[in-house]
Order: structure tokens, then C-alpha cells, then sequence
């Protein structure tokens, strides 16, 4: 290998380890000071990351949408856009989908899937897609997951619903916070504002 | 020869060269060979302590970021994401401008900077709640990190990248996945490695470690693409399981035929870990399958996942490569991948997979000692070992009293022992070293 080769590997390489993570933090923080905020209803339960640590694995109760007669032919793996419209109850739901970015509005780029429990689309219910979102996790401190756990486990009994805030602009979402009946789960560990 | 043994057997040459034993050429060319592996374990002791030095610390630093630490600001925890990766590259860069430099430096400067990397997109990911599987953070990892195994000649990093695609790819079995996230970009990603191993003209060939992780890696690679196929080919239920391990078996027989150069054909077995590994997995699955009572629905699995692309193709790879087994005359590898053909073979005779697989390993056992007799390369206590293997087998699940079967056992272990001392005194016979 010739040493010139050798350079142009190391600073490709040095170039790629610098350029990836700045990409993400850009587009992130652009969601974060830009974005609107996005309220979803969720479940959390607390796993841990081989490499990343313990998070509340962030689950969206409602993840499945149904596909106008024109995107019948969509299946799963597909990428789409799902707009996301706020209700009666202040939280934000699944709305239309379509396969060109919407022109206004809050979106998100999401993939469709089948739903749980079903190998294949039977035909009469084709038009009902699951969707991944693109948020599934919410990092914490290794000493507050356990207590973080067992606060979002005593607010839920009894059906109360825990709510993820999520900024979004541009198809993308960060996820800043979790609250239970208005109060911010960062608050309670007493952390302090994303 | 390790370390205590070249002492001392430098320390001999001085009475064999008075009593005449070695001449005085021959007692210096000894004396200089094992001074230069004395040095040689020298620099492999101080890059085993680089290794693992550059190892602590990096899996430090991730363990540190793990516990998160919320109590710092977000531009403060970015600063130790980007900091450390700043000062790896720094160190690298510094070696590479130095030209030439041992290898503990190269080996724990690419292993640093691949971990301080790895540190950085996790801190990153974890700032901002980054979601995605663990395996998808890996391939980017890997892929972040692999140029540095081009640029330092990096062994641990191009083995760090040869084990990530590998998990990566058996994580991806995901149906109707686009195909950038499965694992039919395997092969792309194994491209990667080229430009480290064996090089833009071939100048650098695999040292054995390297080739122990990538046979693990392209094993890993052929079962995702099996697993994957039997998910998304339609197969009945109960047929994917069998179908994608027929296949797998398949792929070890083409992946145990890889052709070898003129020098590999006679080296030891120890040394060619891309033909033991298939071969333990091949013989394993044989000596199970002289077991199965009814092989019909394995049988039947086998050709659907021979009517599959992935079949069909590992089919034609699995040809090829036998025709060129065949010109380099390694029959007695060829005997033991025909192992996946049989269940195929069983659709076509009036015999039961059992029987089949039975018999075929009773030829392969005989075939490796009768070849030996005839000069061929083989391993005759390896086919002693597969007829002992198989009456043991066969015995055990027989419906012979137990005093039957121990007495069959024992004449095994004897017949087995009085072959073993045979070869002994055959090698011994003919001047070649015991094994």
C-alpha cells in the first residue's frame, strides 16, 4: 500500500468520524430550537443498551395507520410519511400518510409494517399498516432508570397515560421529555431541561 | 518453540558444539534463528500489553458514558464525545507521519481511535435519544472505523470489522426490509476489508487469526442470507427452519472447498480454519442425521430451499468449487462436503435419510484411511475417529441389552487404539514424525 493511500484512508476516515456525528447534531438541534412540540401517548419500560446504557424503551400506543385506496399497493418496509394532527385531548395522533413529503404541517418519516401477529396482508384488511416511529428510546442516568422505572410504573396504575414530548420539524423528531399528568419526568429526577 | 525451551536450547549449543554433536555453521544459524524468535515473542508480548492497554481505556470511556451523566450540560457531554476522538486522531496521525513505527503503536492507536469512535456516536446517540437497534449502531461503527485498517495495517481493527458485519447481518432477518438493511449487502461489506487483506496486488495474505474471524464472519454472512431467504421465499411454517439450515449446511460445504494455493494443499488441518470449522459443523449435522427416525420433512425442507435463488446459487458456488476440490485432488475434504446433497439424494433412492447419511459416512471414514495408504492427503485417524463416532452411535440407539453395547464399546475403544498405535508405527515406519 503506498503511504499516500495511507493518508487518504486516515483522513477519509478521520473526516467520516467527525462529519457523522456533527450531521445528527445538526439536524437535531435544528428539531430542538425549531421544531414543534409533538405530545404522544406511550408506554416505557426500562431495558438497558449494551453500548448506550439504560433507557425507557419508549413504545407509542398508537402506531397503526390506514392507507387511502391510491397507497393500497404499499407494503411493508416501504417508507412514508405520516402526518400527525392534535385531538380533542391535547396529544397528537396518526393522520394522513402519503408518499410525497407533505408541503406544511408536523411529519414524520416513518416505515410501514405489518401488524403484530400477522405474516402476510389478508386482503380485506390491506389498507391497515403498523408504522415504526422513529423514536423508540429515552436514555436516563444509570441511578435514576430503576427510580424512573418504578415512578412511571406507580403514575400508570390505574390507566393513566404517560405522554412522550417529541420536537419535530422537517420529518424529524427528537424526543426531550416524558410526563405523567402534566408532570415532566425530568423534573421529578430533578434533571435538568433538554 | 516457547520461550523456557529456546533458552535452553541455547544454552546447550555450547556442550553439543564441544562434544561434536553440531558443527560450528550449524550451531550459529541455530543460535541466530531463535535469538530472532526470542525478539519476535518480545514484540508480541508488548502488542498484547498495546491491545490490551488500548482496550481499557477505550471500554473505559464507553462504560464511563454509559452511566450518563445528566448532571452536565448538553455542550459538555458533547465535549467529552468529541474531545477523546480529537485526541486519538491526533496520536495516529502523529504515527503515520513518522512513517515507520512498531506494531503494539499502529495495533493500539487504531484500536484507541475505533473505540474513541465508537465512544462518540454512542454519546451522541444518547444525547439526543437516538433510537435504532444496537446491531444497526454497529454497522455504523464498524463502517466508521474500517479505513483505519487500510491505513495503519490495523489487525484488531480489520478483526473488529470482520466480526461486526458478521453480527450485524445475522440480526438482520427482518421481513420486507429494503436492502440496504439486509444481509445480501454482506458481501459488499466484507469488500471493505480488501484493501487490508490481501491487498490492492494481493501482496498480504490472512494470518491465521484473521482467517479464524473471517471463516466465523462468512459463516455468520451465508446463515443471515439462509435465514433471511426461508423468511421472505413464502415457505410453508414448519418448512423455514429446515430449509435455512439446509442451506447454511451448504454454504459451510462451499465455504470448507474455498480453493488453496499449491504450498496450503499440504499444511496441517490446524492452520485452515475455513475447511475445520465447515467440517465439524457438516460432520455433526451427518452423524444427527443418522439419528432422525422419519427424515421425510427435513428432506422435503432441502428441496424447497433448493428451489429458492439463494439455493440455487449456493448450488452453482457449491459446483464450481467442487470441480476445482476435484483438480486439486482434495478428495477427502470433497467426501465430507457432499454431507447437504443427501438429503436431495433421499428423494431419488428407496432409502431413508438415516440409512443414507449412515452409509455415507461409513464411505467417508474408509475414505480417509484407504487414501492415506495410497499417499493422497487425508487424515486417517480422523476417519477412524468418524467409524468410532458412528458405531457408538448406532449401538447406543440400539435396542441391544447393555451388556451388548458395553461390550461393542469396548471393542471399539480397542480397535481404536491398537489403529492409533498402528499409524504410530507406520509414520514411524515410513520417517515421518508421529502426530
Amino acid at each position: 500500500m503506498k503511504p499516500d493511500f495511507r493518508l487518504l484512508a486516515f483522513g477519509a476516515a478521520c473526516v467520516a468520524q467527525w462529519a457523522a456525528p456533527l450531521a445528527s447534531i445538526y439536524v437535531r438541534e435544528d428539531a430542538i430550537q425549531r421544531g414543534a412540540v409533538v405530545r404522544v401517548a406511550v408506554s416505557a419500560p426500562d431495558p438497558f443498551d449494551p453500548l448506550r446504557g439504560r433507557y425507557l424503551q419508549v413504545r407509542p400506543l398508537e402506531s397503526e395507520v390506514v392507507l387511502d385506496p391510491e397507497l393500497a399497493h404499499l407494503t411493508s418496509g416501504q417508507k412514508v410519511w405520516v402526518q400527525l394532527q392534535k385531538g380533542p385531548d391535547e396529544l397528537h395522533h396518526l393522520g394522513k400518510v402519503t408518499t410525497q413529503k407533505p408541503v406544511s404541517g408536523d411529519y414524520l418519516l416513518m416505515t410501514l409494517r405489518l401488524p403484530r401477529g400477522r405474516s402476510s396482508a389478508p386482503a380485506d384488511s390491506a389498507s391497515r399498516l403498523s408504522v415504526d416511529w422513529p423514536v423508540d428510546r429515552f436514555f436516563v442516568n444509570e441511578k435514576s432508570a430503576p427510580q424512573a422505572d418504578d415512578w412511571l410504573r406507580e403514575k400508570t396504575r390505574g390507566g393513566r397515560t404517560i405522554v412522550a414530548e417529541l420536537r419535530v420539524l422537517n420529518g424529524t423528531a427528537v424526543l426531550t421529555d416524558i410526563a405523567v399528568d402534566g408532570r415532566s419526568f425530568r423534573d421529578v429526577l430533578k434533571q435538568p431541561a433538554q | 518453540m516457547k520461550a523456557p525451551e529456546q533458552s535452553w536450547l541455547l544454552r546447550q549449543l555450547e556442550g553439543w558444539e564441544a562434544e561434536g554433536l553440531v558443527t560450528a555453521d550449524s550451531a550459529k544459524v541455530l543460535r541466530e534463528r531463535f535469538k530472532a524468535q526470542g525478539a519476535a515473542s518480545a514484540g508480541t508480548g508488548a502488542l498484547m500489553l498495546g491491545i490490551v492497554g488500548a482496550l481499557l481505556l477505550g471500554s473505559g470511556l464507553i462504560v464511563l458514558i454509559s452511566h450518563n451523566w445528566d448532571a452536565f450540560s448538553r455542550f459538555q457531554r458533547l465535549a467529552c464525545a468529541f474531545v477523546p476522538l480529537l485526541l486519538s486522531q491526533v496520536w495516529t496521525a502523529s504515527l503515520l507521519r513518522r512513517g515507520t513505527v512498531e506494531v503494539w503503536k499502529r495495533e493500539s492507536a487504531g484500536l484507541l481511535q475505533t473505540l474513541t469512535t465508537g465512544a462518540c456516536i454512542a454519546l451522541v446517540s444518547q444525547i439526543y435519544q437516538m433510537g435504532g437497534e444496537w446491531t444497526q449502531f454497529l454497522l455504523v461503527w464498524c463502517l466508521l472505523t474500517v479505513p483505519l485498517a487500510w491505513a495503519l495495517r490495523a489487525r484488531f481493527v480489520a478483526i473488529f470489522y470482520a466480526l461486526g458485519i458478521g453480527v450485524w447481518a445475522l440480526s438482520q432477518s427482518r421481513v420486507n426490509a429494503p436492502w440496504h438493511e439486509t444481509p445480501w449487502i454482506y458481501p459488499l461489506l466484507l469488500l471493505a476489508l480488501w484493501p487490508y487483506c490481501p491487498g490492492f496486488r494481493l501482496q498480504q495474505l490472512p494470518d491465521l487469526l484473521f482467517r479464524r474471524v473471517l471463516t466465523l464472519s462468512v459463516a455468520a454472512g451465508i446463515a443471515a442470507c439462509s435465514i433471511r431467504t426461508c423468511l421472505n421465499s413464502g415457505l410453508p411454517a414448519p418448512q423455514v427452519e429446515g430449509a435455512a439450515f439446509w442451506l447454511l449446511l451448504l454454504g459451510a460445504s462451499g465455504l470448507s472447498l474455498f480453493p488453496l494455493s499449491k504450498t496450503a494443499l499440504t499444511d496441517s488441518l490446524n492452520t485452515k480454519p475455513q475447511v475445520v470449522f465447515p467440517c465439524l459443523v457438516l460432520l455433526h449435522y451427518g452423524f444427527f442425521a443418522t439419528l432422525l427416525e422419519g427424515g421425510e420433512a427435513f428432506t422435503a425442507a432441502a428441496v424447497s430451499g433448493m428451489h429458492t435463488h439463494w439455493g440455487r446459487l449456493l448450488l452453482v458456488v457449491f459446483a464450481v468449487l467442487g470441480a476445482v476440490a476435484v483438480r486439486q485432488r482434495r478428495f477427502a475434504l470433497l467426501s465430507l462436503a457432499m454431507i447437504p446433497l443427501l438429503p436431495l439424494l433421499a428423494t431419488l433412492l428407496p432409502v431413508s435419510l438415516s440409512t443414507l447419511s449412515t452409509l455415507h459416512l461409513t464411505a467417508v471414514g474408509l475414505t480417509l484411511i484407504v487414501l492415506d495408504f495410497y499417499g493422497k492427503p487425508s487424515s486417517p485417524r480422523g476417519g477412524a475417529a468418524i467409524l468410532t463416532g458412528l458405531i457408538v452411535i448406532r449401538i447406543f440407539d440400539s435396542h441391544f441389552s447393555l451388556v451388548a453395547k458395553g461390550l461393542v464399546f469396548m471393542g471399539a475403544g480397542i480397535a481404536f487404539l491398537a489403529f492409533n498405535h498402528f499409524m504410530s508405527r507406520r509414520k514411524q515406519h515410513l520417517g515421518a514424525p508421529a502426530a
